[in-house]
């Protein structure tokens, strides 16, 4: 339990107490960054109740040089993901942080678990991916694990809006990580294909476009409305090769 | 009304860091300028404040809330927490002074003496804002020592607000006032003297001096010497003398910018402003201009020491703490 004024700092012979996030940015700003690691070190043991709460947590990381956010994110340890709480706060978090180190320090530190625990929809893994690049993509990908990403998209749109916030090549471990059997069977109608088409670029598109039967593309697309509403969304070379099966399935039906 | 993500005080990696600095100003004061609620309305709380002012050496201080709150729009992903911090508007919110008498309410006698509470908490452009003005203060009768900070030409905030624009020379405001004076009030106002792209001239000053003019028994505080950001007119420290010497009850207080940019610019005092303080010094007080982050009380308010050394000890006194005292210290019931 934290004492009544907070726990003790002393630099250079000055002693303050910090009891909130707030009282520590302030005391790091008035040692001018100069003793930011020894502030750190002190405090240690007792950073996650000083920090408390995601915007605690913004406002120390923000005022923090990379070497000692990678420090913080360290010292956290277990207690990060009861501090960053919410996945809106990881996401802000992440998009303050412009060091791929210091994200990935920060993913790691959360581990599997941790992350597991904030991110319960799609549209907060999408929002987290939006602001993480190349390997801490993977990162996050892989620390979530297949399991709980098989379970995590039940719609061919949701899956769409995360496939958005990265590139090519963590497109392609994703649906690995699925498998285009599972991928396929989110596609529910004509809008889970218009919006997972859209968020891939053609050299994804057509393999999942080859992995529907014919029959499938039927039920997809069940008129004319409905294929006029998925023309809006298709690219050339994807019109180019749906529209005869379309035209082919419906004859036969 | 300072930004919150711009502190005054900010980091110099060349100046020697010293934890000294969290126990403020050397010389006791009183902060004639504090918002203990920001702008979404939230505040850290009475004890928090108290904790603040006694490791800042801070004796008193005159508390406010915040008359706009600024709209989580419905297609912002985000929560604002400020009024900068996106495009979405700003509206007039008459619940900040409820949280700040019920704050002050919730302290023991004591701590609760310390403190100099304004209500602010009205459309000051509304035909209905004395209206307002009157039931916030019959509610909290106990409670309030003056009305402000009234925001009124205030640049980007003016733009974002809903409604009309604000200022000194509204209609709405004469009944206000009127109000004040009845009751001698003090009533803290920021008025920008000039907009952003005029800094050739103050296009705004007249709409103060209007007010001024018109009721010249009224205790009206101009916040900050009316500067703000991105705005600076020539003559600053000779605007500032003239308004205190033609209308004798105008006080004004030195918070936020005006020190930083004017006054005492690069830490080195202007010797212009401080023979402006010492001929001037029982009109003119200070203030830290917190939007609550009340932790950061030491540093903003260490920062004037460079300025308060250099006064008679007089002028000092005047300045930290006796022309705060006398304008705000005056309770409702007791004046």
């Amino acid at each position: 339990m934290m004492p009544s004024d907070g726990y003790p700092l002393t630099i250079e012979g000055e002693r303050t107490d910090v009891a909130t996030a707030g009282e520590l940015v302030a005391a790091l700003d008035v040692l001018e960054g100069q003793h930011d690691r020894e502030a750190l070190e002190q405090l240690r043991p007792h950073l996650a109740d000083v920090i408390e709460k995601p915007p605690g947590l913004q406002a120390v990381m923000t005022v923090l040089q990379p070497e000692d956010q990678l420090f913080l994110a360290e010292a956290l340890g277990d207690r990060l993901v009861e501090v960053v709480a919410t996945p809106q706060a990881l996401r802000d978090l992440l998009a303050a942080l412009a060091d791929d180190r210091v994200e990935e320090a920060l993913l790691r530190a959360l581990g599997g678990s941790g992350l597991r625990e904030l991110v319960r929809t799609p549209g907060e893994l999408a929002e987290i991916l939006e602001w993480v690049y190349g390997a801490s993509d993977a990162l996050v990908l892989e620390l979530l694990a297949q399991d709980f990403l098989v379970r995590l998209f039940q719609t061919g749109e949701e899956l769409g809006l995360v496939l958005r916030s990265v590139d090519t090549a963590r497109q392609r471990e994703l649906i690995g990580m699925l498998g285009w059997d599972r991928v396929v069977s989110l596609v529910r109608d004509e809008r889970d294909l218009a919006y997972l088409l859209r968020a891939l670029p053609s050299a994804l598109s057509r393999p999942l476009l080859e992995h529907f039967t014919d029959a499938g593309l039927r039920d997809l697309i069940r008129d004319e409305c409905a294929w006029r509403y998925v023309q809006r969304f298709l690219e050339a070379d994807e019109l180019a090769y749906l529209a005869p099966r379309w035209e082919a399935a419906s004859h036969a039906q | 009304m300072p930004n919150e993500s711009i502190p005054t005080w900010t980091r110099d990696p060349a100046r020697r860091g010293s934890l000294a600095r969290l126990r403020g100003s050397k010389y006791p004061l009183i902060d004639a300028h504090l918002h203990v609620v920001n702008f979404v309305q939230e505040t850290p709380g009475a004890e928090a404040l108290i904790r603040a002012m006694d490791r800042a050496n801070v004796g008193r201080a005159v508390i406010f809330g915040l008359p706009v709150a600024k709209m989580w729009d419905e297609h912002d992903r985000e929560p604002p927490d400020y009024y900068l911090a996106n495009d979405a508007r700003c509206y007039y919110y008459g619940g900040t002074d409820a949280l700040v008498a019920e704050m002050v309410r919730s302290l023991p006698e004591e701590p609760r003496g310390r403190l100099y509470p304004l209500l602010c908490g009205f459309n000051p452009t509304d035909g209905f804002a004395i209206r307002d003005v009157r039931r916030t203060y019959e509610a909290y009768p106990d409670v309030w020592a003056g009305i402000g900070e009234l925001l009124l030409r205030h640049d980007d905030l003016t733009a974002l607000t809903q409604g009309d624009v604000a200022r000194a020379n509204h209609r709405a405001l004469w009944p206000v006032y009127e109000f004040a004076t009845e009751r001698d009030l003090p009533v803290l106002l920021h008025q920008n003297v000039t907009s952003v792209s005029k800094s050739d001239h103050p296009v705004y000053l007249y709409e103060l001096e209007e007010a001024l003019r018109d009721f010249p028994r009224t205790r009206f505080i101009l916040a900050h010497c009316g500067i703000s950001r991105r705005v600076n007119v020539p003559f600053y420290h000779q605007m500032v003398r003239r308004l205190l010497e033609q209308y004798p009850r105008l006080v004004v207080d030195y918070s936020w910018i005006i020190f930083d940019e004017i006054i005492c610019p690069g830490g080195v005092p202007r010797d212009e402003w401080l023979a402006l303080t010492e001929q001037q010094s029982e009109r003119i007080c200070l203030g830290s201009d917190l939007v609550t982050r009340f932790e950061r009380l030491g540093p903003e308010l260490q920062r004037y020491d460079v300025f308060l050394d250099q006064l008679s000890e007089t002028a000092r006194a005047n300045v930290c703490w006796r022309t705060a005292e006398r304008v705000y210290g005056r309770k409702a019931g007791e004046a």
